[in-house]
């Protein structure tokens, strides 16, 4: 038993029908093989992607900038808790620096934690990361199992530069 | 591997029994078969893994089977009963000039494919929203059930939107408890899954009304799309909240046209998908809702509007319980519902001009969309008369209604639209652009003068 279905409303009278199809195909077919080409073939992204993983040195992707940071992270912090310190950082201008740490590292290093301050607070941006990032005791950082101190900072020439403080030795 | 495989054929497995349970003794053709089991399975497995973490259970190997197991029975079942979905075999051959420009079309799809697997399956989480929003919850959830996961009410971590949806999160975590280990970049492969369903849903869509090399080219057009092929497989949510609204306007027009109930129910179970996708999903919800009682206006048909139940119990369903669990997250998302007022609005008229120019720059500009809008408007003057059809307006309706409510959120938000919209504005006409397809499908069957139903054959009870 066939279900009813209603002829629809697509149908519609064919003047020049013959005509008209095969030029709306061929419309059709060129406009697809050329768009997918330039879409698959020409597009820097993709090139770029590709590029990186069959290993070449390719610079300023977003892959490369998540990598570096990755490689850090699990390099230099391979147990324990993380706290990370700001020092000197301008809310605005490194507002993309300061979050990517601190939400990169959270992910990188899940299940353990990274921490941005000692407060049970909101953190919503940048500023707010800035203003609450303060260690309250040495004892609050044993309580929470952190291991290591990742201190940020700029140096006289407005660079970013880096200090790692131990808690705890890391073990091998 | 062997666990994501196996994972993989839960999905199936579990999109078969629910098609069955709703489709009983159905046919259908192979193109309109598998986006519906792939998309009802990776929809219910995400909100089972859902509904079992609420209950303790995180993703797990065990879990997996229960599911198994269940759907396994439930297939049983229906086959013992006579209920089951099909597989009908074509109805006209294709001729080998046909053939031979279907594959010329479908060729760049490969290529499209290789690069989205190479965004997914090379690199791991290197987009900031995919890894904030989305890849930090499916490695939470893959740890600890989301009743015992403290994350989600970590003030600290307030910046990650911890009310946002999770079948994208759950998918991925599923992934990992299959496999009894954390996984860093297989959870990804859920995204090109997400495209392959997204595409085989347009081309079934498509397939109703076209011939296959038409059909094949049009969703080859839109898939291979740069800003479609960009976010793929990036491991954002939006091509998958893409592939279910896809399903949900695919079964919405087929309740338009044939009046079968359980296609409104499937509308509803998609929409419900799209709501526990992503909040933008839950716009979807309302227009789908809206095109719905537009349709039943229209009609004048009292004996239809029972029907509106079926659909209210697919939403209702599935984004029910996740509605209400989210009652309880802390609300740190921007809100926009909250800065909805004509106040804010006539105080931010001033960005309408900036809004419109850029949402009009972005859909015309061809090499974005590889033609697809300025294509669409260009049928649309020439067709002007077959918009006036009723599944037209209801698809042209929901299309305008859509760029329209993001306008919107881009008009009363807090933050100013400039950065804004450069950074999503190409993200979110991702999920309008499906129906602009199924429009441009629909003027080409017209002009073509090919009959919505006479190129393949329908459902057969």
């Amino acid at each position: 038993m066939e279900r009813n279905i209603a002829k629809s409303d697509v149908t519609s009278p064919g003047l020049g029908r013959n005509q008209l199809t095969r030029v709306i195909s061929a419309v059709i077919l060129v406009v697809t093989v050329y768009c997918s080409w330039l879409s698959i073939g020409t597009n820097d992204f993709n090139r770029h992607m590709l590029a990186q993983l069959l290993g070449a040195d390719a610079e300023n992707s977003h892959y490369d900038y998540s990598l570096k940071w990755d490689v850090f992270y699990a390099f230099n912090f391979p147990d324990g808790n993380l706290f990370i310190k700001f020092n000197g950082l301008d809310p605005e201008k490194h507002k993309n620096f300061i979050l990517s740490q601190y939400i990169r590292a959270s992910y990188n290093l899940y299940p353990r934690k990274v921490y941005v301050t000692t407060l049970p607070v909101e953190l919503t941006d940048s500023a707010s990361i800035l203003q609450n990032n303060a260690i309250s005791s040495e004892s609050w950082l044993t309580a929470n199992g952190v291991d290591s101190i990742v201190t940020f900072s700029l140096t006289s020439n407005g660079d970013q530069a880096y200090t790692i403080t131990r808690t705890k030795q890391p073990s091998q | 591997m062997i666990g994501t495989a196996v994972y993989f054929l839960v999905i199936i497995v579990l999109g078969y029994a629910v098609l069955c349970a709703i489709l009983h003794r159905a046919r259908l053709p192979l193109f309109e078969f598998i986006p519906l089991v792939v998309g009802l399975g990776l929809g219910f497995a995400g909100t089972f893994q859902f509904w079992l973490s609420l209950l303790g259970l995180k993703p797990s190997q065990s879990g997996l089977m229960v599911l198994g197991v269940t759907a396994g029975i439930l297939i049983r079942r229906s086959i013992a009963s006579g209920k089951i979905v099909r597989i009908q075999s074509p109805a006209d051959k294709i001729s080998p000039g046909d053939k031979t420009i279907t594959v010329l079309a479908g060729i760049p799809l490969f290529f499209a494919l290789l690069i989205v697997l190479v965004h997914a399956l090379g690199h791991g989480m290197y987009e900031w929203d995919a890894y904030m929003l989305w890849g930090f919850k499916a490695k939470v959830l893959s740890t600890n059930a989301i009743r015992d996961a403290g994350y989600f009410s970590d003030l600290n971590f307030a910046m990650l939107h911890l009310n946002y949806p999770l079948m994208i999160p759950f998918l991925m975590a599923g992934i990992n408890g299959a496999a009894g280990e954390m996984l860093e970049i297989l959870p990804k492969l859920i995204f090109p899954i997400f495209y392959l369903t997204m595409g085989m849903f347009l081309y079934s869509g498509l397939r109703s009304s076209l011939p296959v090399w038409q059909a094949t080219a049009l969703t080859t057009l839109f898939l291979t799309g740069p800003h479609i092929l960009r976010w793929s497989g990036s491991g954002l949510a939006d091509v998958p909240l893409a592939a279910f609204y896809s399903g949900a306007i695919l079964q919405l027009i087929k309740w338009v046209e044939t009046e079968n109930s359980p296609d409104l129910l499937l509308s509803g179970i998609f929409a419900g998908f799209c709501g526990f996708t992503k909040n933008e999903g839950l716009l979807m919800v309302l227009l789908i809702t809206a095109a719905v009682c537009g349709v039943l206006i229209y009609k004048k048909c009292a004996s239809l509007f029972p029907q509106l139940l079926h659909y209210g119990f697919g939403v209702a369903v599935i984004t029910g319980p996740w509605l209400i669990y989210r009652r309880q997250l802390p609300k740190v998302d921007e809100n926009y519902l909250a800065h909805f007022s004509v106040a804010t609005i006539s105080e931010n008229l001033g960005r309408l001009d900036f809004i419109a120019v850029s949402i009009i720059e972005s859909i015309s500009n061809w090499q974005n969309w590889n033609a697809l809008w300025i294509i669409l408007g260009v049928l649309a003057a020439i067709r002007i008369r077959q918009t006036c059809q009723l599944t037209n307006l209801m698809l042209w309706g929901l299309l305008a209604t859509h760029i329209f409510a993001y306008a919107l959120i881009y008009l009363i938000g807090p933050l100013n639209p400039d950065g804004l919209m450069q950074a999503t504005l190409d993200r979110l006409l991702i999920h309008v652009s499906p129906v602009a397809l199924l429009i441009v499908g629909r003027y080409c069957s017209g002009i073509c003068g090919a009959d919505a139903w006479s190129k393949t054959p329908r459902r057969s009870v």
